[in-house]
């Protein structure tokens, strides 16, 4: 089997690798920028590149087909991003195969895959079979294969890159990573008497690494704390700690937290919904053990410093 | 015609609809306005609905109603404080004509019924809240609704239990905390197999049960779905114990003689509705005006019998009537025929007899006292202790003789036999 | 101008309820039109409101919710609605869908614009938008959170996790749309009666010359992820619940 990952970015070509080592299959790379493709070629064995400068999807699709017609792909791999999806849609579309998203996990008997979706905003999972060749956009991990010293072969891509789109990037600035890239995510609930008490979240967020906030929707779309939230109408996150303040873990928010390596709850009600979907969870007043776990933080990081 | 319809519907429940039809049918251009998003989206309904009314007035609609199953076995269940309970069951025989009444969905049988509707020309518009009724000297001529308006010669008020519409225009007042009702229903979704084998039924048979509870002060019903079995309670907060809409219905299912019927379902639907007291006492004296006729429950014209509300036939019947008196009027001033019709129809004027409805309904014993004897002497009666009890001596402990026993079960039969 | 919009019947996943062993059931879900399909129809009024433009909708399905979603839509203010007979329409693969809009686009068409919802939530794919592009060759503009248009160009804004991305292009264009778009409008009931006298055009996918495919679909069950549940009582010991809550953030190295 031979199989066509489109390398995004550099944890996800790192993942896409153990996604293609289930498949069992011969794998190529195609990334947009030079740098990646030097990633790339640790773990596969052929990889091609393109100065793709600022994303747009069609001229980033006409470099992957590029590829695709030399080599004849049986699956092609996409990130089930948002800049992923409208990629593969486009080079599926050309390539007129069928396509499936929000993938889970994969499997194959033969020359038919066997794959597991998301579905119904996350709160289904779907096994779907499908025949050869297709397109498959995976739902990003955090697993990494093992280091090598191989070095795989690098080519790059001549494309045409002119457009009838022109595109400009406003990058996002300060603030930290956004949600779906945290490591940490504090999620505020219906707990939070004030607007000003998410201080206390804020705080804690400056305190710890790679982390952001966010709320439940009521907290944003009723009260205006916030300008997103958590679950099956805004964002979903896969940090590695999920740490819900005050969230009583109603299905809609739950959605989207469910990926999250650990989750850690603090609730005042010992039967609120989310103690059953929560590793640690902590039965208290959040007004209580906010400012001890944050004095907790400060004073360790002064002792040790 | 003086606006864009001969007549305005306002509710598309059982009544809104009937009348839409009936007056299609007669070549009358007609609008419902619904403020759901569905027709019957705001109603509560057991899950009951008698064919006559369709038998007679709808021809062929036994090829696509949504019927779930045909009503072959009536009951009558006591539930007993200790989780016994005493039933009284009438199975109809399956070969004899037992057609007499289906449950179904009502979001589903309104789903149908205004697609039949449209089918006859008429016009439904859902997410429709009207805000009042248009008058010009006394005349209804139309509606407002969102700030719009919309004209017709007649206007007919299909509003429901919730008379909104009547009290902003002082045309019937609130009801009083003692004439309200709670209904509180549950679905609960379960194989067919396993509804056939609990219930014993086969094939399209179904079931309708009436439940006295005397701990909860109220009564209650069962209605088996082709694969849901719908339980439900109606009763008074007036004085019934203190307890949450929620509470009360948990607290039937979970009766050891429910349970065993509903046991490992799927509870897939939960709803809770206020009902005004309705019976005889309730109903319009005058439900019509120059321009505009009341139907269904809106006029009263339902029965609440205290374990069940009973009205879908009645809002039916209600509709048809004020399609023929509008026929037969022929003109928005005068419509008095309605009342008169109403009056002529055997079906409504039998209203007149559930007049004592409220009446048991506000009566403790009926569903405390008397559930509770009876309990008492069919467990005194079957159960072995070292004291053995004869049926008559148990009789006599527990009421004090047996014509007591037969007055408890004359007034109990009485009651039931008016549902 | 000449605007085409897509439109998907879906299942309210906000009102899903499971069987026992987790498979949902969908068959009494209500139905709706996509939330983000209703901001593109939106979206569309807007641009035929301002610079004038003749709106047509398109659905794939064959029931009678389908048939409300396009009056839905006519009450919003489109001018001519199209249902794709598909019995199965749940199971069509979206490269079928793609190949319907194609063969529609090339009998009522062309189309200036072509608009959709990015994605619905029961399937979530957000690629049908990009797919109907390479069928048809026209570009597209995916996940636009703000769109505007001044006659001649349109500029689109798209936020994506590595900042905002402004798109700007002239027609033809696909442009898939997300909730964020607009604030659809509520119909008023003059034009929800004007729906409800407006033809609703049915044709089949034979007419088309579409030959459907499906997706195989084995099996749906509710997404359940076993936790720990691990209990602890901060009114019991409060010391010892800080103390957790910081060892695991310390033990992932999340404590600067």
């Amino acid at each position: 089997m031979k199989i066509l990952c489109y390398g995004e970015n550099s944890e996800w070509i790192k993942y896409s690798r153990i996604i293609i080592d289930k498949l069992g299959g011969y794998p190529y790379c195609v990334t947009p920028s030079r740098e990646l493709a030097e990633e790339s070629s640790k773990y596969f064995e052929e990889t091609y590149f393109f100065n793709g400068g600022v994303y747009e999807p069609s001229k980033y699709c006409r470099a992957i087909l590029e590829v695709a017609g030399r080599i004849f792909p049986d699956v092609s791999l996409f990130p089930s991003t948002i800049k992923g999806r409208t990629i593969a849609g486009l080079y599926a579309g050309a390539r007129d195969e069928s396509i499936i998203t929000d993938i889970v996990d994969v499997d194959h008997e033969d020359s038919v895959l066997k794959l597991k979706r998301l579905v119904y905003g996350g709160s289904c999972i779907a096994t779907i079979k499908s025949t050869l060749p297709a397109t498959l956009c995976i739902t990003p991990g955090t697993q990494k294969p093992p280091e090598t010293s191989r070095k795989g072969s690098i080519e790059e891509l001549r494309i045409s890159l002119e457009n009838r789109i022109t595109v400009s990037l406003n990058p996002r600035v300060g603030g930290g990573p956004p949600l779906e890239k945290s490591d940490l995510v504090v999620a505020a609930g219906r707990g939070f008497k004030n607007r000003e008490d998410l201080e206390m979240v804020r705080e804690l967020v400056s305190l710890t690494v790679n982390s952001a906030w966010s709320v439940t929707r009521p907290l944003a779309a009723e009260y205006g704390w916030a300008d997103n939230w958590i679950g099956i109408s805004g964002v979903t996150v896969n940090p590695r700690i999920y740490l819900a303040v005050g969230v009583s873990g109603q299905p809609l928010h739950m959605v989207g937290a469910r990926n999250s390596k650990i989750i850690i709850a603090i609730n005042k009600d010992p039967n609120a919904p989310i103690s059953q979907e929560a590793d640690y969870f902590i039965v208290g007043d959040l007004y209580k053990i906010l400012p001890k776990l944050i004095e907790k933080i400060k004073t360790t990081k002064t002792s040790s410093t | 015609m003086s606006g864009e319809f001969d007549v305005i519907v306002v509710g598309a429940g059982p009544a809104g609809l009937s009348t839409a039809y009936f007056l299609a049918k007669k070549g009358f251009s007609v609008v419902v306005l619904e403020r759901g998003s569905e027709p019957g989206s705001k109603n509560v309904f057991g899950g009951r609905v008698y064919s006559y009314v369709l038998d007679k007035n709808m021809p062929g609609w036994r090829m696509d109603a949504p019927i779930e199953r045909w009503v072959r076995r009536e009951g009558l269940s006591i539930l007993c404080h200790d989780g016994s309970s005493i039933n009284l069951q009438y199975i109809i025989n399956r070969s004899s004509d037992g057609y007499d009444s289906f449950t179904t969905f009502l979001t589903e049988f309104l789903k149908w019924f205004s697609y039949k509707v449209e089918e006859a020309g008429g016009t439904i518009a859902t997410r429709v809240k009207v805000d009042k009724l248009i008058f010009e000297g006394g005349r209804a001529v139309g509606v407002e609704a969102g700030g719009e308006i919309l004209r017709s010669d007649y206007v007919v008020i299909a509003e429901g239990a919730n008379t909104l519409l009547l009290e902003k225009h002082g045309l019937r007042c609130r009801p009083k905390p003692e004439d309200i009702s709670v209904g509180v229903k549950e679905v609960i979704k379960l194989k067919k197999e396993t509804i056939d084998e609990r219930f014993s039924l086969e094939d399209d048979e179904g079931v309708a049960y009436f439940i006295l509870y005397p701990r909860l002060g109220g009564g209650g019903f069962i209605y088996t779905m082709r694969e849901y079995v719908s339980i439900g309670v109606v009763y008074r907060p007036s004085f019934s114990l203190n307890i949450e809409a929620r509470d009360v219905i948990e607290e039937l299912r979970t009766h050891p003689q429910i349970l065993k019927l509903v046991r490992d379902g799927v509870l897939v639907e939960y709803s809770a509705h206020m009902i005004r007291e309705a019976g005889y006492r309730d109903f319009m004296e005058k439900p019509y005006g120059v321009g505009y006729l009341v139907v269904g429950d809106a006029a009263g014209l339902l029965i609440n019998t205290g374990f069940t509300v009973r009205g879908v036939d009645i809002a039916i019947e209600s509709g048809r009537i004020a399609a023929e008196a509008i026929e037969k009027a022929g003109t928005p001033d005068d419509l008095s025929i309605y009342r008169k019709l109403l009056e002529e129809n055997h079906v409504i004027s039998k209203l007149e007899k559930f007049k004592k409805t409220p009446n048991i309904l506000s009566n403790n014993r009926l569903y405390t006292y008397y559930p509770e004897i009876l309990c008492k002497i069919f467990s005194k009666t079957y159960t072995v202790e070292e004291e053995l009890y004869t049926l008559r001596e148990s009789i006599h402990e527990s009421v004090g003789g047996l014509t007591s026993l037969i007055k408890i079960f004359l007034e109990l039969v009485r009651a039931v036999s008016s549902l | 101008m000449k605007i085409l919009t897509l439109i998907k019947l879906t299942v309210d996943v906000s009102q899903l309820k499971y069987e026992k062993d987790g498979s949902p059931l969908v068959e009494i879900a209500p139905n709706k039109m996509g939330d983000s399909d209703k901001c593109a129809v939106e979206e569309a009024i807007r641009l035929k409101e301002r610079y004038g433009a003749s709106v047509t909708v398109l659905t794939v399905g064959a029931t009678r919710d389908h048939e409300r979603i396009i009056r839905d839509a006519y009450a919003m203010g489109v001018d001519e609605g199209y249902i794709i007979e598909v019995e199965e329409y749940q199971k069509l693969q979206a490269t079928t869908i793609g190949d319907i809009v194609k063969a529609f686009v090339e009998k009522t068409g062309p189309y200036d614009l072509i608009l959709l919802g990015a994605g619905s939530l029961d399937t979530h794919s957000y690629t049908l938008g990009s797919i109907i592009s390479s069928k048809i060759g026209i570009p597209i503009i995916s996940s636009v959170d703000s769109l505007s248009y001044n006659g001649s160009i349109v500029k689109a804004e798209s936020v994506m996790e590595d900042g905002v991305y402004v798109f700007q292009a002239p027609p033809p264009l696909v442009i898939t749309l997300t909730t964020e778009a607009n604030e659809p409008r509520i119909p008023t009931l003059k034009t929800i009666l004007k729906s409800k006298k407006m033809e609703v055009k049915k044709l089949r996918l034979e007419e088309l010359g579409v030959k459907p495919r499906y997706v195989t679909i084995e099996d749906v069950r509710k997404y359940f992820v076993e936790r720990k549940k691990i209990i602890i009582d901060a009114g019991e010991d409060l010391e010892k619940a800080v103390e957790t809550i910081y060892s695991i953030l310390k033990m992932e190295g999340l404590v600067k």
